[in-house]
């Protein structure tokens, strides 16, 4: 469980050496004790670091599959003239996404997305969809534009779920320039578009640089935290959701590089690591509802990890999936709830912006 | 410790760890593992200690055995029992919480054990510990549940639902014993599905909870706050269960499992029932509901939507409904209310995507949230009432499903505002509700509550586009929606509250309150704050408000409130009635009690129409209390004036005629009087009392209005006859100073009532706030207007007193002249060598008034052989040795001072 987890000062190090050694995309070490609001702030300062260091692997490896793909004139040319450096490419790129966005920005998306200044970069990062499937006002619309040669993205949904992922994993032919047998994949893989690899890792740097920026002015408050909280916590009843359509390959190419499982465990750890900055104040006012709140919490997580072990022991059915879903529903909305009790108890309004 | 001796000599002592409080005592035992026993003194002193555990009675060994072998069983048998013990001790020690929340997460696993394969799943068994702390009749139906012969999800599904009707029993039981730990814990067990909020009830169990008078209430309302949250669990089920049956992939466990649930949670046991305060519900066709279940898990999976249809009608009829008809109607009103006052909050708060004044905004959210929280509380009676109303029901929610959307993603207002437009439709059109209010106002505490949170919010708009005026008239429109409705009724239950609110109205508490940043022209983060800090006072009101006043208290109330406005009242006719004083004045008191008895009959008549056709006149109250209280300070400073020169005035001394030719005005005078002081009081008792006795009945009411008066009548009976045994001038001065402190505390309220209707600007003296009882008793606020118009009123009455005394002192001063003057003249008269002309005297001529002879003691020349009358009621001259005056020198009744006569010869008394 996350919570036997080594020290903060371990984390940083911890961190701070796999970027620098580019050691495989895995989770990111959360803090034992959060040391409160800065200690929030810490760590997604810490994550967002990793982040930055993927995006650079990102582009560095799209630079060096253009200029291969140049050199041959195409990507199946190029695969074919030269097919093991065209797959540790692919590999790189998607270790390198992996490190961006399963095991960071996942991580960190749950303050990210909970707290009113830093929430437009979730929509542009992560959470927007493309123009084309808004059906209402109230969608959010991922404000993302890449220009890259003879290739425009314009408003086609978030940098990492709709265009980085389905690209390094060629999911969507859109992004894709045909299909090549590479050593040590058991399929053919669809290979990147140049222009379209380029200019993504182009906007991720940039993006994620702006992130990172914006994140070093933010000053957290009670009413962020508790505002990262009350909007992440009732998300896991969609994720689920959007996790059942996945295993019924209804995803639309995505979910696919990990499991839909393990963003759901980040964006939790996040949020609960943002709840424990908070829970000594409400433990003064409440300590009953302060324990429930972080008994929640961890039945969350650890609800995450078992089904994780049984989904990895073997297929799930129908009325399985439902049933967790619904037992994980039922946590989360206990939680929301209950962390909005705890916000008025401090004086917090979780309704305004 | 008690040791014992034991017959056998080699006996084994093991060191075993004390127990206490095993099974509620401690229990010596007799280590009955024969041959165990207690080793001599001297090995006990050295290394072991004995030890207190549950009584046992094992003797697994009747007999000896072989020495060595032997002491290994013993040795064996010994320690598996005190395995046995500890387990049993920590069994019996376990806190029932995580007890129920390892149960808790057992049920989950088993459910999803069964999913995955039936036959590996086992049933959990509900924990002795937990059990035992659950009221019997729901921990028996849990145990029966889950040894009963039905699938592992229904039997699951029903113990959830059996475990939130106990838990609620729990927290209701904990909160009637005062232990709001336990209570707060219990709580946290319970579900809380999407869409409710658990603030209130936090905020209920904090303030009533903690009040022995009021837990009974706390406790009421709690239940019905978890029953209503388990209604919409309820519902949310049905849903979920309406959305299976519909789909392609076959689910008849999850089926069953919800509707054990929702069959479980629909039915109200007789404990929950009598904790929520309810005496029955209505009956439910229990047969036809349970054919409808047999139907639907009969049914294969293509034709489960049309049996499961019925069955959902059937179930969403049978939900609990805590609410009366009057309730309902309320409730549906304040729905509507909602529904209207949204987009307007909405609108004043946003721009262009964009929030521009966040209270607004979130006044809008949090008004969304809580029409969704009616919705709720009325879904069981719309279900249960007609397809029109279950339609409306489905319609409202997605309504307000969409609004909250549009709220969290800063939509245009327009947008909003099309989206409710659609649910004021749904609320007036298909289900009739209609803003007029109907019946009594005894239950309007909430819709009165949001028409001040309404008006407060225009208020705020107002300010923050400029319109200063409108600002403060919408701050006071809400002002007095709030006072003669919400304020009279809080009072009783929170005075600190009551008080408070007023503050953060007016000059505020520790910062300043809404008035005196309107006055100040302050916008931006400093006035919403002030507004925020009035709306959350509100919201703590609205909880105690939800409690009963007990008869009791309802009581003392009326008799406090009676005693307070009326001994205002009675300092000012003790003082009267002190100078009142004397037969030759009886006629005088006559007419002021003629002004006492007008006014208390203007009370009664005002208390009757009030109950009738004059409620619009609470609106009103505050400015009336302007206009009396102005009325109240001119006669107090009259009367002060008056009292001051009876002091020092010698007006005794005047002839019958006089008398009578001053007594036509005087008389109306004090018959004004009379009816100016009672009735300002009769007034405001009548404001407070009207909403108390609509809150609290009026038997209640009555008897504490008796005893406030027969206490008021008590009081004044003391008063007075004590006053009269004091001397005059004592008397005089008493009432004369509390005169003065009645007039220096009504001017203080005067202005604060000013400054409540907007007449006068409020601007805090010093920072933070006063106690609440300067305020009550000394009229004492920290504002600048009402201060200083207390200092005014204080120099008023100093300076009254100067100036009696300034010209007392004159007066005296030209007594004694002319008295000097007179004796010379008259011993020059009687002395033949004298330069003074008697016949140019204007005191020596025949027609020289004989009073002003007397006054000034001179013989009438022409009557000098004339006795000289002195009045025996003349307040006699004083003759000073030197200038000073001082008050020693006034002369009482009984203590003159001076013989009136100077020429004695001839003088007759």
């Amino acid at each position: 469980m996350m919570s036997h987890r080594p020290f903060f000062a371990l984390t940083l190090l911890g961190l701070t050496t796999a970027a620098t050694f580019g050691a495989p995309a895995a989770p990111p070490t959360l803090p034992q004790d959060v040391k409160g609001k800065d200690g929030v702030k810490a760590y997604l300062l810490a994550v967002e670091k990793q982040c930055v260091t993927a995006t650079h692997d990102l582009k560095a490896a799209a630079d060096e599959y253009a200029a291969l793909v140049a050199a041959h004139g195409t990507t199946t040319a190029a695969a074919q003239a030269e097919p093991q450096k065209i797959a540790d490419l692919i590999n790189r790129l998607r270790d390198a996404y992996q490190r961006m966005d399963s095991y960071g920005y996942e991580y960190i998306e749950g303050i990210v997305a909970g707290v009113p200044g830093l929430q437009k970069y979730d929509v542009e990062l992560d959470s927007g969809i493309p123009k084309a499937q808004a059906s209402s006002p109230q969608d959010q619309i991922a404000p993302v534009v890449v220009k890259h040669g003879s290739v425009t993205i314009d408003h086609e949904g978030s940098l990492n779920n709709f265009l980085v992922e389905p690209t390094v994993f060629g999911t969507n032919d859109k992004f894709t320039d045909g299909q090549a047998k590479l050593p040590g994949f058991d399929q053919p893989v669809k290979l990147p578009k140049v222009d379209v690899i380029e200019g993504l890792a182009d906007y991720a740097v940039d993006g994620y640089a702006r992130l990172q920026k914006d994140s070093e002015a933010w000053q957290p408050t009670n009413k962020d935290c508790f505002q990262a909280v009350y909007n992440m916590t009732p998300t896991l009843a969609d994720y689920f959701d959007e996790w059942k359509e996945s295993k019924k390959g209804d995803s639309g190419g995505r979910f696919v590089a990990v499991s839909r499982v393990s963003d759901m465990r980040g964006i939790m750890s996040s949020v609960k690591l943002t709840w424990e900055a908070l829970d000594n104040d409400v433990k003064a006012k409440d300590p009953a509802l302060a324990d429930s709140v972080s008994r929640g919490y961890e039945q969350v997580i650890a609800f995450i990890d078992k089904i994780d072990a049984r989904e990895q022991k073997h297929p799930l059915n129908i009325e399985t999936i439902d049933a967790l879903g619904s037992q994980a529903k039922e946590k989360a909305d206990k939680i929301t709830v209950q962390t909005a009790q705890a916000a008025a108890l401090l004086g917090v309004d979780v309704n305004s912006k | 410790m008690a040791i014992e001796r034991s017959n056998h000599a080699d006996a084994i002592l093991l060191p075993l760890p004390l127990r206490e409080g095993v099974g509620g005592g401690v229990h010596k035992v007799r280590a009955a593992f024969s041959p165990l026993s207690l080793r001599s003194d001297s090995v006990m002193n050295n290394s072991t200690m004995c030890v207190e555990v549950s009584q046992i009675a094992l003797d697994p060994f009747p007999h000896p055995l072989p020495q060595g072998e032997g002491e290994k069983k013993r040795l064996a048998a010994l320690l598996v029992a005190v395995l046995v013990m500890l387990f049993c001790v920590a069994g019996v020690r376990a806190n029932p919480l995580d007890s129920l929340h390892s149960y808790n997460e057992q049920l989950d696993n088993s459910l999803v054990d069964y999913y995955v394969d039936p036959d590996t799943a086992a049933q959990p068994q509900p924990p002795a510990e937990l059990l035992s702390v659950l009221n019997p009749q729901f921990a028996k139906s849990i145990k029966e549940t889950s040894t009963s012969k039905d699938i592992l999800p229904a039997r699951t599904g029903r113990i959830h639902g059996l475990l939130q009707q106990a838990i609620t029993l729990k927290v209701a039981d904990a909160v009637k014993a005062g232990d709001l730990a336990t209570a707060k814990a219990w709580r946290c067990e319970l579900s809380l599905p999407r869409g409710v909020s658990a603030v209130e009830g936090a905020l209920l169990l904090e303030q009533l909870g903690g009040d022995p008078a009021k837990r009974e209430d706390a406790a009421r309302l709690l239940t019905r706050e978890a029953i209503t949250w388990q209604t919409t669990l309820v519902r949310h089920l049905l849903d979920d269960a309406g959305r299976s049956t519909s789909g392609a992939d076959p689910m008849p466990g999850r089926l069953r499992e919800r509707l054990a649930e929702v069959t479980t949670l629909s039915n109200l046991p007789q404990p929950l029932l009598d904790a929520a305060g309810l005496k029955s519900l209505p009956p439910v066709d229990a047969k036809s509901r349970d054919d409808q279940l047999a139907a639907v898990y009969a049914a294969d999976w293509k034709s489960l939507p049309a049996a499961y249809k019925p069955l959902r009608k059937t179930l969403e009829s049978s939900l609990p409904s805590l609410l009366s008809d009057k309730e309902r109607e309320r409730k549906e009103r304040l729905l509507l209310k909602l529904v209207m006052l949204i987009p307007r909050e909405y609108s004043a708060g946003t721009r262009e995507g964009k929030v521009t004044v966040a209270l607004e905004y979130r006044e809008a959210a949090t008004f969304t949230a809580q029409a969704r929280q009616l919705l709720g509380e009325l879904a069981p009676l719309w279900l249960a009432e007609s397809d029109a109303h279950r339609d409306a029901l489905t319609n409202l929610e997605d309504t307000l499903g969409k609004a909250d959307e549009q709220i969290a993603a800063v939509a245009a207002s327009d947008d909003l505002a099309s989206t409710l437009k659609g649910g004021e439709k749904i609320l007036t059109g298909d289900l009739g509700v209609s803003l007029a209010r109907r019946g009594t106002t005894a239950d309007i505490v909430e819709e009165v509550m949001l028409e001040t949170r309404g008006l407060l919010s225009q208020s705020l708009a107002a300010a923050m586009n400029g319109n200063w005026s409108e600002a403060e008239q919408r701050r006071l429109e809400a002002y007095t929606t709030y006072d003669p409705e919400l304020e009279a009724r809080l009072l009783p239950r929170d005075p600190q509250l009551a008080v408070d609110i007023e503050h953060l109205l007016l000059d505020g508490l520790d910062q300043p309150g809404v008035k005196v940043l309107l006055d100040k022209r302050a916008g931006g983060e400093e006035l919403q704050a002030a507004y925020g800090r009035v709306n959350e006072a509100l919201d703590r009101a609205t909880v105690q408000l939800k409690s009963d006043i007990s008869p009791s208290a309802a009581v003392i109330n009326a008799a406090s409130i009676v005693l307070r406005e009326g001994l205002e009242g009675l300092l000012v006719i003790i003082a009267i009635f002190a100078g009142l004083r004397g037969k030759e004045n009886a006629h005088k008191r006559n007419f002021f009690w003629i002004g006492i008895l007008a006014s208390a009959a203007a009370t009664a008549v005002t208390w009757l129409l009030s109950q009738t056709v004059i409620t619009s006149l609470r609106n009103y109250g505050e400015i009336i209390e302007c206009v009396t209280g102005i009325i109240a300070i001119g006669v107090l400073m009259l009367i002060t004036n008056w009292l001051f020169h009876q002091v020092y005035w010698k007006q005794w001394i005047t002839s019958l005629k006089s008398q009578a030719a001053g007594d036509e005005s005087t008389a109306w005078t004090l018959v004004t009087v009379g009816f100016a002081v009672g009735y300002r009081e009769g007034f405001e008792t009548v404001l407070f009392l009207q909403s108390l006795v609509l809150d609290a009945g009026g038997t209640s009411i009555g008897l504490g209005v008796l005893i406030g008066c027969l206490s008021l009548l008590a009081l004044g009976f003391a008063a007075l006859k004590l006053g009269l045994k004091l001397p005059y001038f004592k008397l005089l001065m008493v009432t004369a100073l509390l005169i003065g402190l009645v007039l220096v505390t009504f001017t203080g309220g005067t202005v604060r009532a000013m400054q409540t209707v907007g007449w006068i600007p409020v601007h805090k003296l010093t920072p933070g706030s006063w106690p609440m009882w300067v305020g009550n008793w000394l009229g004492l606020y920290n504002t600048w207007e009402s201060f200083g118009g207390q200092v005014l009123a204080a120099s008023v009455v100093l300076g009254t007193w100067r100036v009696a005394r300034f010209q007392a002192k004159r007066k005296s001063a030209k007594r004694k002249e002319e008295m000097l003057a007179a004796r010379e003249c008259a011993m020059e008269a009687s002395n033949p060598l004298s330069a003074c002309d008697p016949d140019h005297c204007e005191l020596m001529q025949p027609d020289a008034p004989v009073e002003q002879i007397v006054q000034i003691g001179l013989p009438n020349r022409q009557n000098i052989d004339r006795p000289i009358v002195v009045q025996e009621s003349a307040v006699p001259v004083v003759e000073r040795q030197d200038e000073r005056y001082s008050e020693d020198d006034v002369v009482t009744d009984d203590e003159p001072k001076f013989d009136a006569a100077p020429v004695e010869a001839g003088r007759a008394r």
